[in-house]
């Protein structure tokens, strides 16, 4: 795997834009406004989130840019060795009690070579076009996808 | 002319080499065995569920409620209300929803209630569709569609009657509530094969006279009438559910997750068998070590053998060297000796794999579900093989090295 990173071509990868989750909501929102305060449920203690319009809000001059980010695999398709259509979100969470992240901190990655992921909660670099996918209403497909060409571990964790 | 040495030195001492091959073999079989089946295992269970998003059942574990919604292993802890997976359906993130009833029983294989959409939207091996090998989907109240298996086991053809057990092994039978083979489905090499798939409503009519675990009425209800009732299911086991969009999935999960009604469970199928492999992982590890190790015996062995049998072979050395052999050349026999004894380990134990694989195929399948796939060797196991050869090799310097050392002195000299 470390191979064919290597074996992949360097230009692409000197040219791709290194962005951060942050780079993801559009400038001028803090990160904090993003989750609306929602209601909180104290009988069954759930927090019920509100994702309010800062959260559906997509970067767009991130549109169409080659980049390169760090996230942590979640499979959506694959099979015994790889897969090949995952969900690279910001954090990993076994805690029931913390509410997904919101629609503009999920890219959606399809990748022809398949990532083979060896243990669970693999973070990893992707490079590739990212492309912003902006609906109208709040059920319409809202967020980012990303054709990954080159997939790294992340090694610094 | 060093090969053809080789070849007659070996020969001359066959027995012996015979029995090292044998062990090489064998041990290099048991270890390519332990990772075809380890690989076969994961194929099998990665390949079973596709195109799925999201498993929803009644709250357990999410790897419980992987295998026994997908792969009927174990059992459902409790059911989901009729009233909860409407809910989900009117969910505007979902795009299909497919409903499982699991609990009966037919012969050795499962019943399994759903509606059409199950063979629309069921899919397995990246993305392949059910296909049916013969008839078609149930169309009427007491129309069965069967699994490959299942036809193949019990030898059943199109319009042969089937009667639905209670439960998953039992002595009371449906039986005042024959079915009908309406359509027979191609092989998938995944649990749908074991499989008997009736309507929702079948599940719900061979219960109509049941409450609590037990037939009521003496006299069962008469088909026609059973026709007439209303049987909308009061419950499922689990449904399977597509969205919209994926970047949806987490939304829609914790909304189930959060359910008020009744505790539910959704769980994403890649997420869920990725927590299996973690929890097996562990015994893959421990089974791969054993049968490395056993590999690294054989090899002892074989180094056992080529140092006992310097011993005899003082003379032939020390004619060699009075030939003029360099010990350098004694050194690269010994060594290519045991290369090609390793080579024809290696050799014989994949025909042995082969041939094992050939025979256990099939009950391997039907015992287990598991499909050992037949193919030519992998870079990875032809990796695995090289380094056995390699090994083999390293491990003959030892006594190589003392044959180099000793050679001349040891066989030109007259023992007392």
């Amino acid at each position: 795997m470390a191979g064919a990173a290597l074996l992949a071509p360097r230009v692409q990868a000197a040219e791709a834009r290194e962005i951060e989750w942050d780079d993801l909501i559009p400038p001028g929102t803090p990160y904090g406004q993003i989750v609306g305060p929602g209601q909180i449920d104290e009988v069954n203690d759930i927090w019920l989130p509100q994702f309010d319009d800062n959260a559906l809000q997509l970067n767009q001059a991130l549109d169409g840019q080659r980049i390169r980010m760090p996230g942590f695999v979640v499979p959506l398709e694959f099979d015994a060795s790889s897969t090949t259509v995952f969900l690279l979100v910001p954090y990993m969470g076994a805690c029931i009690h913390v509410p997904p992240p919101p629609p503009n901190q999920l890219v959606l990655v399809t990748t022809d070579t398949g990532w083979q992921a060896d243990t669970m909660w693999e973070a990893v670099w992707v490079s590739g076009i990212l492309r912003t996918q902006m609906g109208s209403t709040e059920i319409a497909e809202t967020g980012y996808a990303l054709h990954a060409d080159r997939i790294e571990r992340y090694e610094d964790l | 002319m060093i090969a053809r040495l080789i070849l007659g030195s070996l020969a001359a001492r066959a027995l012996t080499v015979a029995m090292t091959v044998l062990s090489i073999a064998l041990s290099v079989a048991l270890f390519l065995g332990v990772e075809k089946v380890r690989t076969g295992a994961r194929a099998s269970f990665a390949d079973t569920i596709s195109g799925t998003d999201l498993i929803v059942g009644a709250r357990s574990g999410s790897v419980q409620l992987l295998l026994y919604s997908v792969f009927r292993i174990g059992n459902p802890t409790n059911n989901l209300t009729w009233a909860s997976y409407q809910d989900i359906a009117q969910r505007p993130e979902v795009d299909w929803i497919v409903p499982i009833s699991l609990g009966d029983s037919h012969k050795q294989f499962r019943v399994m209630g759903t509606t059409g959409a199950f063979f629309d939207r069921y899919k397995f091996r990246a993305g392949r569709g059910l296909e049916f090998a013969a008839g078609r989907r149930f169309d009427d109240l007491y129309d069965t569609v069967i699994g490959a298996d299942v036809a193949a086991t019990l030898g059943y053809q199109l319009g042969d009657p089937i009667v639905v057990s209670h439960g998953l092994a039992s002595f009371t039978d449906h039986d005042d509530q024959p079915f009908r083979v309406a359509g027979i489905l191609a092989k998938t090499g995944t649990p749908v094969d074991r499989t008997v798939i009736v309507s929702l409503a079948a599940i719900e009519a061979i219960h109509v006279d049941w409450q609590s675990g037990a037939k009521v009425s003496r006299d069962s209800t008469p088909v026609e009438v059973i026709r007439q009732m209303d049987l909308t299911p009061h419950q499922i086991t689990a449904a399977l559910v597509g969205v919209k969009s994926r970047l949806q999935v987490f939304r829609l999960q914790r909304w189930i997750n959060d359910y008020r009604q009744e505790p539910l469970l959704a769980v994403l199928p890649g997420v869920a068998l990725q927590e299996l492999w973690q929890i097996v992982g562990v015994a893959e590890t421990a089974l791969t070590g054993v049968s490395a190790m056993v590999v690294l015996t054989a090899l002892i062995g074989m180094m056992a053998m080529i140092l006992s049998s310097l011993n005899e072979r003082r003379r032939e050395m020390a004619i060699w060297r009075a030939m003029g052999a360099s010990p350098r050349t004694i050194l690269t026999l010994l060594v290519a000796e045991a290369a090609a004894m390793a080579t024809m380990g290696a050799a014989l134990g994949l025909g042995l794999l082969y041939a094992a694989l050939a025979v256990a195929q099939p009950l391997v399948d039907q015992a287990f579900g598991l499909w050992l796939p037949i193919e030519a060797p992998q870079g990875r196991e032809l990796l695995w093989l090289c380094g056995v050869v390699a090994a083999a090799a390293l491990a003959s310097l030892v006594p190589a090295l003392r044959a180099y050392r000793l050679s001349l002195a040891d066989g030109m000299m007259v023992r007392i």
